[in-house]
């Protein structure tokens, strides 16, 4: 993303300079991703606060434990808010309608599903 | 109301192992872990069955005196049994093992076996048993503490992957665990080559024939205001409900269900050494007991 922006930036420089070519346009054009698939993110969070802690997790994502762990198996992420700043961006929040039964516990936490496209 | 049992289901009955305190932290956690209660020369002899028998429910082993004495009448585990499900209560009529292959790269999914229902009653333990050593390496099962409170459905946790505060059964040849039938568990990955060789879990049912009541091992001096009642993932919880949930049950298992109420606000049990409103009267009994040795004091 920031290589397009800077390939961006450049081509309204030559734009404003009357430099601006066909190749250039075309770099830019290629500097866009193509095919571009949607990975997943599940956090299970204590509370409906977006940048809450974890207590669960799993990831949907090429070359990643499922589990949603590092090495030493500890969550790749301590709270949405750092999913957040690694480029995730939340798609669904924690369905409420659970909430209507107070007296009893449903599911697991609050769930959150985040997104990002590679 | 008890379930009706089938006719001539043979049952069993021995001491009671468990005292308050493990009766509420079963309630607590929804699963109770003995390591190596079953002597090395029966798991081998079970291990040995199990070599020449693949099915899923090796039934047939219910049949074998030693199976029956070492396994499902073992002191520690039928004491704990009897402890949970009262006097006389029903031995298994089923046998499952769960064949686990090895190496198992994905393990699998997060669930609560079928057919599972959610009440503070306690009418049957769901018991697991490994008759050879189970490591981290060979998948073993993993349950998740206070699960058995938290209403879903199976199909509905499939995409869950790590969950904070589960915890691993592993452990020596002989080990076996109670649970909560509806306890959420999973395998987890195997990561070994067994060449060949799988991973044996039996898992059968015991069911209680008796009303509930509070006849395991009594501590007259407990005074119930002191325990905590929480899940130890109790994070997963709105607070105070994990222990709610747990009292709840407890009192059940105490024959107490009348007697235990949610009132709500600091009533028993979420204040733990505090003098709290709504204790069941009949727990209470200790309470005084315990006071009145103070005052001797």
């Amino acid at each position: 993303m920031t290589d397009l922006r800077a390939s961006a930036e450049q081509c309204l420089e030559k734009f404003r300079a009357g430099t601006l070519s066909e190749s250039d346009l075309q770099s830019l054009v290629d500097a866009i991703p193509k095919n571009l698939r949607q990975s997943l993110l599940y956090i299970q969070a204590p509370s409906s606060h977006p940048h809450s802690s974890v207590i669960g997790m799993s990831i949907f994502e090429e070359g990643k434990d499922s589990d949603g762990v590092d090495a030493d198996g500890n969550f790749l992420y301590r709270s949405i808010h750092a999913a957040l700043q690694d480029g995730w961006r939340i798609v669904k929040f924690p369905e409420m309608t659970l909430a209507m039964d107070d007296q009893n516990t449903y599911a697991l936490g609050h769930e959150f599903i985040l997104e990002r496209w590679r | 109301m008890i379930a009706p049992q089938p006719l001539a289901q043979p049952t069993y009955d021995c001491p009671a192992t468990l005292n308050d305190r493990q009766v509420v932290d079963f309630c607590r956690n929804g699963f109770l872990v003995l390591p190596a209660v079953v002597p090395d020369e029966i798991n081998r002899r079970v291990v040995d069955y199990l070599g020449a028998h693949h099915e899923h429910e090796p039934s047939g082993i219910i049949g074998q005196p030693i199976f029956v004495e070492g396994v499902l009448k073992n002191p520690q585990a039928a004491g704990a049994v009897r402890s949970l499900l009262g006097a006389n209560f029903t031995l298994p009529n089923l046998m499952s093992n769960h064949r686990g292959p090895m190496p198992w790269p994905h393990g699998g999914g997060w669930h609560r076996d079928g057919a599972s229902v959610y009440t503070p009653r306690l009418d049957y333990l769901q018991v697991f048993y490994y008759p050879e050593a189970c490591t981290d390496g060979m998948g073993p099962t993993e349950v998740l503490p206070g699960s058995h409170f938290m209403r879903t459905k199976s199909t509905l946790m499939s995409h869950y992957g790590k969950i904070a505060g589960a915890v691993s059964t592993a452990g020596p040849a002989g080990t076996i665990f109670l649970t909560v039938y509806s306890i959420w568990h999973r395998r987890t990955r195997s990561t070994i080559d067994g060449k060949g060789r799988v991973r044996n879990l039996l898992k059968y049912n015991y069911w209680r024939t008796a009303e509930p009541k509070r006849d395991w091992i009594v501590d007259p001096a407990l005074d119930f205001n002191t325990l905590d009642f929480d899940p130890p993932t109790a994070q997963l919880f709105e607070q105070f409900q994990g222990a709610l949930a747990a009292s709840e049950m407890f009192c059940w298992l105490c024959g107490l269900q009348n007697e235990h109420h949610r009132w709500g606000g600091q009533a028993w049990p979420i204040v733990p050494g505090a003098r709290q409103m709504g204790m069941p009267p009949a727990l209470q009994q200790n309470t005084r007991s315990t006071a009145r040795s103070n005052a001797n004091l």
